[in-house]
């Protein structure tokens, strides 16, 4: 399944450094990543301190990925399947007026 | 078997066999590049016939023009002559050089026999050095792969492009 990136946020991530049996370990000491995107004009990424920043460039864009790496020995990390979506979470209320139905009612007195 | 060093062309001798009429170079053991000792030589032996006959042209009567255009002339051939000449000798000291390092047996190692004695120091060292290594470990929770935490990532607003 691809992970979304919805297209009007701007998405901070923290990074973790994990041991060999996959656990998450404390980072070594001065170490430095990096980031780098499979399209740096669909999709933006950058590190700060110890979260990657990524965002759209683009309205709408598939199979992108994220390399995390860094300066040591540590394995790089790859988030593959990225995807460039619409936002479509609900986020206000609304009215469909084409969508409207009427029933008879008696007019009022007043 | 190691060739005979004296087989490696000097500069004299490569002079020598740029005035004669171009024989085949000879095969040098070890040459790092025979085709290019060739080409150079082929090519010397051009320039030192060019630079005779410049030099057999200055010998006559000419005007004082000509004489410095052939001067010139003989002067940028002399150049050339001494870089190609420069070249053929890198590549005669690099037969040189092999042919040293085949005389002290490359790629052989000499297998270095010891007495009882110091053998059995030896030994007691590797044991020591064996002991002191069983000491340590590789820690097994040090960090050895980066990873992104995707569940605690947070958004901020940005116009849709």
């Amino acid at each position: 399944m691809a992970y979304e990136l919805p297209n009007d946020v701007v998405r901070t991530i923290p990074i973790v450094s994990m041991d060999a049996a996959g656990a998450v370990v404390p980072a070594p000491a001065g170490v430095v990543y990096t980031a780098v995107s499979s399209d740096p004009a669909s999709m933006q990424a950058v590190i700060q301190g110890s979260n990657v920043v990524i965002n759209a460039l683009v309205r709408a864009a598939t199979g992108l990925s994220l390399t995390v790496d860094d300066s040591g020995p540590l394995a790089a990390f790859v988030l593959s399947d990225i995807s460039i979506v619409d936002d479509v979470a609900p986020k206000s209320v609304g009215l469909d007026t084409t969508a409207q139905t009427d029933v008879p009612q008696a007019v009022p007195a007043a | 078997m190691v060739d005979d060093p004296n087989t490696v062309p000097s500069a004299a001798r490569a002079s020598a066999v740029a005035s004669a009429p171009v024989p085949p170079a000879p095969a040098i053991p070890l040459d790092p590049n025979p085709a290019l000792r060739a080409e150079l030589l082929a090519a010397l032996a051009i320039l030192v016939k060019s630079i005779r006959g410049l030099r057999g042209l200055l010998a006559g009567r000419n005007s004082p023009d000509l004489r410095t255009a052939i001067s010139d002339t003989i002067d940028s051939r002399e150049r050339r002559r001494a870089l190609v000449q420069a070249v053929l000798d890198g590549l005669d000291a690099v037969v040189s050089a092999r042919l040293s390092l085949a005389s002290d047996g490359y790629p052989a190692l000499e297998q270095k026999h010891l007495d009882d004695l110091l053998f059995a120091e030896l030994q007691q060292e590797q044991a020591d050095l064996e002991a002191a290594l069983a000491v340590f470990s590789i820690d097994p929770n040090r960090p050895t792969a980066i990873g992104l935490d995707l569940d605690a990532a947070t958004d901020v607003p940005q116009p849709a492009p």
